[in-house]
């Protein structure tokens, strides 16, 4: 497998590559891993039952910083859901035809990630048992959310992007689970497997006229979620930027996490797609290409970030505000300090590898940077919610925050979660999109045939 | 606000009746009780005086039954042994309304000194005290101690089953009988010493002067004050005769032009409510203020113009002024004194003393502070010279006495004479001081120790008292002192029992129960008697007869209220009648005893003009003396009692245990203060823990770094390191350090410490996250000169002319009332009343030391205290001359909440009257409006901190914490603590208790604007200015608070504003435009500066 591009496989070898991994016992590592992760999500729901039973006091949070990891990771997650979304429709309008064989990862990593976003702000109540009340439904205490509060807009910007990602992924799913349907074993396994896949495979069939309506479906779908995936973020980014704290107070923030959760998801899909082709064999069908194009996206959304950075400080002086210019100065060198230049040094610093093309195409650069970009993206949520509300209007009040060891359960918990939810993934619904690919290798391959004779 | 008053059953058979009824009817009343065996009241709630009369006239068929039927039940009510009289609710039964406050005019001593108060009642249980307007001391207002008092009768750890006996180290329960008796041989038999708390009611001095007299020497009296003024009082008689230095001076603050404060006038020991009370209005009227010391007192965080002075130096310094002003109005100094000065004034006394600069005032400290005084004196005005604090020295008092003298303010601010109350000295002949009291314990057949706890403050107390043959504690808890007991006689608390007192000449406060008492326990006074009359002494002693064959007088219902003896007169009727003898024939306003015996219930404050000494004394030069200070490197250790728990009687309080210091706004801990420059040398950091030795004696102990504390200065402080006061004074995860432990008694001046850093760090509880204002947009004060920028109070805001822009020009109408707040800063003196009594007001919960660590603490209103100081603040030089300023600072209600807008549940909104309200039963508590709060002022219930007495513990392992907070009972840390004794009862019936995962937030009391509601719907009148007040407004000293409706122009709140709109500005109004409606007043700094140093704000 010297150049793997070179391979191309044929249809039926394309189907049993991809859907091989759900018939087949899976490897040892894989059932490590899953009890790794599966246990680190079961932290999770430790937290949340202990902090509804003795309250939200066991977090580090207190009356100043009222919000810590519970927002930023809910902001982290989030905008990984952002880069799937990004992949399979916005790329599908500009007709970017090597999308194919990233698409079905990223986009399963939106639904994992957004459920675990969605997860974050229902446990960050105080009473979380009466969470429903943020949705408007009938009742006899005349209820009703109020529609001037971001958090209201958040409710629906979520729950609406959860619901159009999921539809997307799935429709975007029935030919390979028509597929899978159609090669489960007659055995007792399999038949229950074909029942499954079928009732989910919607009656799949590949007919001519299924298909037609399909991609017409499927590229409505992508002009839908394009513009949803940018205004649901842009509303999360006034969830902060409607507020009066100095160092949320900015206008800048729509763009800036739009461009911010592409970069961060980008980062998050290589680090998902480096290792997964590697362990899956996935060579032929996520392809250094594919992982190229993704760190050129990366290189240019994280410049916009960096941007975004230069104009937040610029902005602060400009506004001649003592609190906003006392608070770039104090993450820059006040007590957190260290969260300010790390999260430079990943997000700014390691990106400019990306600037050589052997870096780019080399895995271990893509896997760290990746990785540091991840962490940055982290630290930027962190430093954005947490410092902000460190210190803001009045000093009488300023205090610092820190994580008790609940908050790094709860953490490490949602990383299980995605985690297992992932390995879920690997196992049941195939990691590249069979017919996209087909249609992609084998109309590139008849291209190129035609072509030479 | 009518008052409900105790009636004796002597007041309630007849003339009243007798006037109502008319002669017949009344004497058939009498008649028929008297067959039916009643005493006088206990037929009071069943049947009322008009049921009667209706019935007596016409005994028919119906009225016969009814009338059998009545006859049974008080026939049965009859049999019980209580010969019950002392009935509340005598009269205005007819009206009471279940759930409708009562008022009861009493007297309280939990703050150190008496305070006249009234006490909210509901349905029967003490749930607010407020001051009793009627007290020309306190105008209605209260302290942070008192409004925590409440705290102190429901505490848990109280004595809850009778009096105790030792044997060994084992206690039993024994009966009163027995004690009384065992008592009673002793006091028969032998010499008996009776160590007791200050006795300063007419009646306390009538009982002991009694006591002694029927005893005939054989007792031995002497008062036992943790924070004597030994040192004040000795210098006083020196130098102005014997007559003057028996009485300690009361220093009336608001007749001062000028005040030149070389102590703490306001905070800690000896700084009674008074003081607050007597400053507000010394800053009302234009009052300067000078403060020289070595530590940063409260004091020195109100003056206008604070020196730095070495502590050994302060008397050095007031005699430098002293030359100053003598040299000017021509008097000679003491030659002793010239002499002292001339040896050391080298190149000028302020340089040879180290005296700190007059931060934005002329000259040195001793020119400028001469110039103030003498400028008073030449304008015909009085101003007042003040020492004090635990470590002042008798140097000091000779010295403020000299110039209190010089400048005629002595029988003007400073007035001391024959009737000032004797708080400190002996009572009568009989007395003798504590100390040889104490020292002589051994030959004593039996020591009653009453309301003082020795051992705590007076480090050799324990080993003298253990030499007693047998001690009698009277106390309300088994304290350091009552350990050492044979014997405890628990007694009840003042809100339990009958008191008086006197803490002014002439004011004479009367105490009446507002409950009974919660367990078995009775008044240290009634003991006393019941001692005596044990004794076979007959004054003490009522006659038992036929009618009453228990000999009781005044008794309850409840057998527990006065169990005793036989024929033991009762305590309530020896105040009634020293009342209505002594204090009768002082005030003699009334035309009968009956009618001021009543005035002086519903009032409870009885006020007499005395008649105060004004001849101007002369000073005795040969008294004068000076002793000479050191120039060698060490530390000088102050010790200064806590000015939240004063000297630790009440330290098991958690209110006052989690109230933030005034200065450094710590709370829950004792600390070190100690000097930035000190600091940087010894490589301390904030939280540094030092050993702190004097002499041989030494303590871990974390140190504060104090801004404005003179180098070569450690403060510490006393009331803290109670060991044996209940649960929460021993919660063990802090520094349990005790001050007095280096004091010995009484504290005895400056002493030299070290200090070694051991390497570790504590973290503090302190509420105050950065000290300095840090540029931000807050012009908390001016020099007197800027201050007259245009504002105003409500168009404008922002303090530029014409206002502001704004797309809102008046973001709501308000059509009927609009509720506002005024708060001035200059008189603000930082005391935290406030805060206790909106804590309990609201039904605010103690979230404990980790939670307040943890920046949780609960309070809805904080008092921000900022530092100010030339240059960048944040070296060390920079730190030591600073200005200061309080600024209460509680929900500013904007008309633009920025809270009210980010609320996805409608949790929060404004009402009509322009009140932000919570609605907790809505609150899903997201904490947005938290965040988005410019003051943070909002308080979220991490834990369901109403079920914690003194907060969860909220640091340690996770396991440990579930371990603490779900499973262990009985500690202060378990659920439910507040279920388990009687604390619950103190709760605000109309205020919700809020559970976890809510937000809060001051209200403005809306509960009573509510109330005021209600009643002008009832009444149909409406209610005027003044009548409604939050409970932060009603309870501050000083008066800086002013609450009421803007849209009332007449209110005090709109003119008062509208008087000084000069300085008025709304915090943060011209950054966010969030229209508080809270409006600040500058503090000012009345400074003769140079011109061109005018135009400064707080940098």
């Amino acid at each position: 497998m010297s150049n793997p591009d070179q391979r191309v496989p044929s249809a039926a070898q394309i189907t049993t590559d991809l859907t091989a991994p759900i018939f087949r016992v899976p490897s040892l590592a894989w059932f490590g891993g899953f009890a790794f992760s599966a246990s680190l999500a079961g932290l999770m729901f430790l937290c949340v039952g202990m902090y509804i039973i003795e309250g939200y006091g066991i977090f580090g949070v207190n009356n100043t910083v009222n919000w810590g990891n519970d927002i930023a990771s809910y902001i982290f997650w989030i905008g990984i859901a952002v880069a799937g979304t990004l992949v399979s429709s916005v790329l599908l309008l500009f007709r970017q035809r090597w999308r194919t064989g990233v698409n079905r990862a990223t986009e399963a990593m939106t639904i994992f990630a957004i459920n675990i976003a969605g997860i974050y702000p229902l446990i960050h109540t105080g009473r979380p048992w009466v969470d429903y009340w943020l949705i408007p439904h009938p009742n006899t205490l005349l209820l009703y959310p109020q529609f001037k509060s971001p958090i209201v807009w958040d409710v629906f910007a979520i729950t609406g992007y959860a619901t159009a990602s999921v539809l997307f992924f799935h429709l975007g799913l029935l030919p390979d689970l028509a597929a899978i349907r159609d090669r489960c074993p007659d055995t007792r396994i399999g038949r229950i497997q074909r029942m499954i896949y079928g009732a989910l495979a919607l009656g799949w069939k590949g007919t001519a006229t299924q298909w037609r309506h399909y991609e017409r479906a499927y590229n409505q779908f992508a002009w839908i979620a394009t513009p949803l995936v940018i205004g649901m973020h842009s509303t999360i980014a006034t969830l902060l930027a409607v507020s009066l704290v100095p160092g949320w107070h900015a206008s800048v923030f729509p763009p800036y996490f739009v461009s911010g959760a592409i970069f961060g998801g980008l980062a998050m899909a290589l680090c998902l797609l480096v290792p997964l082709r590697a362990a899956f064999k996935l060579q032929a069908y996520i392809t250094l290409d594919h992982l190229e194009r993704l760190a050129k996206i990366m290189l240019a959304v994280g410049m916009i970030v960096l941007h975004v950075y230069v104009i937040e400080f610029f902005c602060a002086w400009y506004s001649e505000s003592p609190s906003e210019r006392y608070q770039f100065w104090y993450r820059c060198f006040g007590e957190h300090k260290w969260f300010f230049w790390t999260m430079v040094f990943c997000n700014v610093g390691m990106l400019q590898l990306f600037w050589f093309k052997s870096l780019r195409r080399n895995l271990t650069v893509l896997l760290m940077v990746g990785l540091a970009v991840n962490l940055g993206m982290w630290l930027e949520r962190y430093n954005i919610i947490v410092l902000s509300l460190e210190r803001d209007h009045l000093p009488s009040k300023w205090t610092s925050y820190s994580f008790q060891s609940w908050d790094y359960m709860l953490l490490a918990g949602s990383f299980g979660l995605f985690f297992t939810q992932f390995l879920l993934f690997c196992r049941l619904i195939p990691m590249v999109s069979i017919a996209e690919v087909k249609a992609t290798l084998l109309n590139r391959h008849r291209a190129s045939e035609s072509h030479h004779g | 606000m009518t008052t409900t008053v105790w009636k004796s059953p002597s007041d309630l058979v007849e003339p009243a009746r007798a006037d109502e009824f008319g002669v017949e009817v009344a004497a058939a009343i009498s008649e028929l009780r008297a067959h039916h065996g009643l005493d006088a009241v206990s037929c009071q709630p069943e049947g009322r005086a008009e049921d009667w009369r209706l019935l007596l006239p016409q005994v028919n068929r119906r009225g016969f039954l009814q009338l059998t039927g009545a006859a049974a039940v008080f026939g049965l009510a009859g049999c019980g042994k209580h010969p019950d009289v002392l009935a509340p609710l005598a009269h205005g039964i007819e009206g009471r309304i279940l759930g409708k406050p009562e008022y009861f005019a009493s007297a309280l001593r939990d703050a150190g000194q008496a305070q006249a108060v009234l006490v909210k009642t509901v349905d029967g249980r003490p749930i607010k005290l407020e001051g009793n307007p009627d007290c020309p001391l306190s105008k209605g207002t209260t302290d942070a101690r008192t409004q925590a008092a409440l705290l102190n009768l429901y505490d848990p750890d109280r004595l809850q089953t009778g009096p105790l006996k030792r044997a060994g180290s084992d206690w039993s329960a024994t009966t009163w009988k027995d004690l009384d008796a065992a008592v009673g041989v002793a006091l028969k038999g032998g010499r008996v010493g009776l160590l007791t708390g200050p006795i300063d009611g007419p009646a306390q001095r009538a009982l002991i002067d009694g006591l002694l007299a029927a005893t005939g020497g054989k007792l031995v009296h002497a008062v036992y004050e943790s924070l004597p003024r030994t040192a004040e009082l000795s210098a006083r008689s020196a130098a102005l005769g014997e007559q003057r230095g028996r009485s300690v001076p009361d220093h009336h603050i608001e007749r001062a032009a000028v005040v030149l404060a070389l102590g703490d006038l306001l905070g800690g020991g000896h700084a009674g409510h008074a003081a607050h009370v007597r400053w507000g209005a010394f800053r009302r009227a234009g009052g300067k203020a000078i403060a020289v010391e070595a530590v940063m007192s409260q004091t020195g965080t109100v003056a206008d113009v604070r020196i730095r002075c070495a502590a050994d130096r302060l008397a050095w310094f007031a005699w430098a002024v002293a030359e100053v002003c003598a040299k000017s109005l021509n008097q000679a100094l003491p030659a002793s004194i010239s002499r002292e000065l001339d040896r050391v004034r080298g190149p000028g006394l302020a340089t040879t003393l180290g005296l700190g600069p007059v931060r934005g005032g002329e000259g040195d400290g001793i020119a400028y502070t001469a110039a103030q005084l003498l400028a008073a004196h030449t304008a015909g005005k009085p101003s007042l010279v003040y020492a004090g604090g635990a470590s002042a020295s008798r140097d000091l008092h000779l010295a403020a006495t000299y110039l209190n003298v010089l400048l005629g303010n002595e029988g003007a601010t400073v007035v001391a004479g024959p009737e000032t109350a004797l708080v400190e000295s002996p009572a009568a002949a009989g007395s003798t001081s504590a100390q040889v009291l104490l020292a002589e314990a051994g030959s004593f057949d039996a020591l009653i120790i009453s309301g003082c706890n020795p051992v705590h403050s007076m480090p050799t107390a324990a080993a003298q008292i253990a030499k007693a043959k047998l001690v009698v504690a009277l106390a309300d808890r088994r304290d350091e002192t009552a350990a050492l007991a044979h014997w405890i006689a628990p007694t009840t608390h003042g809100l339990e029992s009958w008191g008086d007192a006197e803490p002014a000449a002439g004011v004479y406060l009367l105490q009446q129960p507002a409950i009974r008492p919660l367990w078995d326990a009775r008044a240290a006074e009634q003991s006393l008697i019941a001692f005596a009359a044990a004794a076979g002494l007959k004054s003490f002693a009522v006659p038992v007869t036929a009618a009453d064959p228990e000999g009781y007088t005044v008794v309850t219902r409840r057998a527990a209220w006065q169990p005793g003896v036989a024929g033991v007169l009762a305590w309530s009727e020896f105040i009634k009648q020293v009342w209505t003898s002594t204090v009768y024939g002082r005030s003699a306003s009334l035309a009968t005893t009956e009618a001021f015996w009543t005035a002086a219930l519903i009032t409870g404050v009885i006020s007499v003009p005395v008649a105060e000494t004004r001849d101007l004394p002369t000073f005795n030069p040969e008294a004068a003396s000076l002793t000479a200070f050191t120039n060698e490197p060490g530390y000088q250790l102050v010790l200064s009692a806590s000015r939240t728990l004063r000297d630790g009687a009440a330290a098991n309080n958690p209110w006052l245990q989690e109230l933030p210091d005034p200065v450094s706004k710590i709370t829950w801990d004792n600390w070190l203060a100690i000097s930035p420059v000190d600091a940087e040398r010894e490589l301390l950091g904030e939280g540094g823990v030092v050993t702190l030795k004097v002499g041989s004696q030494g303590v871990e102990v974390p140190v504060h770094i104090q801004d404005g504390q003179h180098p070569g200065t450690l403060e510490l402080f006393l009331g803290w390191g109670r060991t044996q006061a209940g649960a929460v004074a021993s919660l063990t995860d802090g520094f349990a350090v005790d001050g007095f432990a280096f004091a010995g008694h009484p504290v005895a001046g400056i002493q030299s410490a070290t200090i070694h850093g051991t390497g570790t760090t504590y973290v503090f509880a302190g509420t105050q996250g950065h000290d300095r204002i840090a540029g931000r947009p807050l012009p908390l004060d001016t020099e007197m000169a800027g201050h007259l920028l245009h504002a105003q109070w409500e168009a404008g805001t922002d303090g530029k002319p014409g206002g502001r822009l704004g797309l809102w020009r008046k973001s709501a109408a308000y059509l009927g009332r609009k509720w506002g707040m005024t708060v001035d800063l200059d008189t603000c003196t930082g005391c935290n009343a406030c805060v206790v009594a909106c804590s309990v007001e609201n039904n605010i919960p103690v979230v404990g030391r980790d939670e307040v660590r943890n920046n949780r603490e609960l309070h809805w209103i904080r008092i921000d205290r900022y530092y100010s100081s030339s240059g960048s603040g944040t070296t060390a030089i920079d730190r030591l001359d600073v200005d200061v300023v309080h600024q209460p600072m509680m929900c500013q209600h904007c008309d633009n909440a920025p809270c009210e807008v980010v609320c996805p549940a409608n949790a929060t909104m404004h009402n009509n009257e322009g009140v932000s309200l919570q609605v907790y039963n809505r609150c899903i508590g997201t904490r947005y409006c938290a965040n988005n709060c410019p003051y943070k002022v909002r308080r979220f219930n991490w834990y369901e901190y109403s079920s914690y007495r003194a907060g969860p513990h909220g640091s340690g392992s996770p396991l440990l914490r579930i371990q603490k907070n779900l499973i262990t009972e009985g500690t202060t840390s378990s659920k439910a603590e507040m279920a388990h004794a009687p604390l619950q009862l103190l709760l605000n019936p109309e205020v919700t208790v809020r559970t976890k995962g809510v937000m809060e937030k001051c209200s403005f009391c809306v509960q009573r604007l509510r109330d005021i509601r209600d009643d002008e719907k009832t009444s149909g009148k409406a209610m005027t200015d003044g009548k409604i007040t939050t409970a932060c407004a009603q309870t501050c000293p000083s008066q800086a608070i002013v609450f009421g409706d803007l849209n009332d122009d007449t209110a005090k709140v709109v003119t008062f504003g509208e008087e000084h709109q000069g300085r008025a500005f709304k915090a943060l109004d011209e950054e966010l435009n969030t229209r508080p409606a809270v409006a600040y007043l500058k503090r000012i700094r009345h400074r003769t500066a140079p011109a061109a140093a005018q135009k400064g704000g707080h940098a």
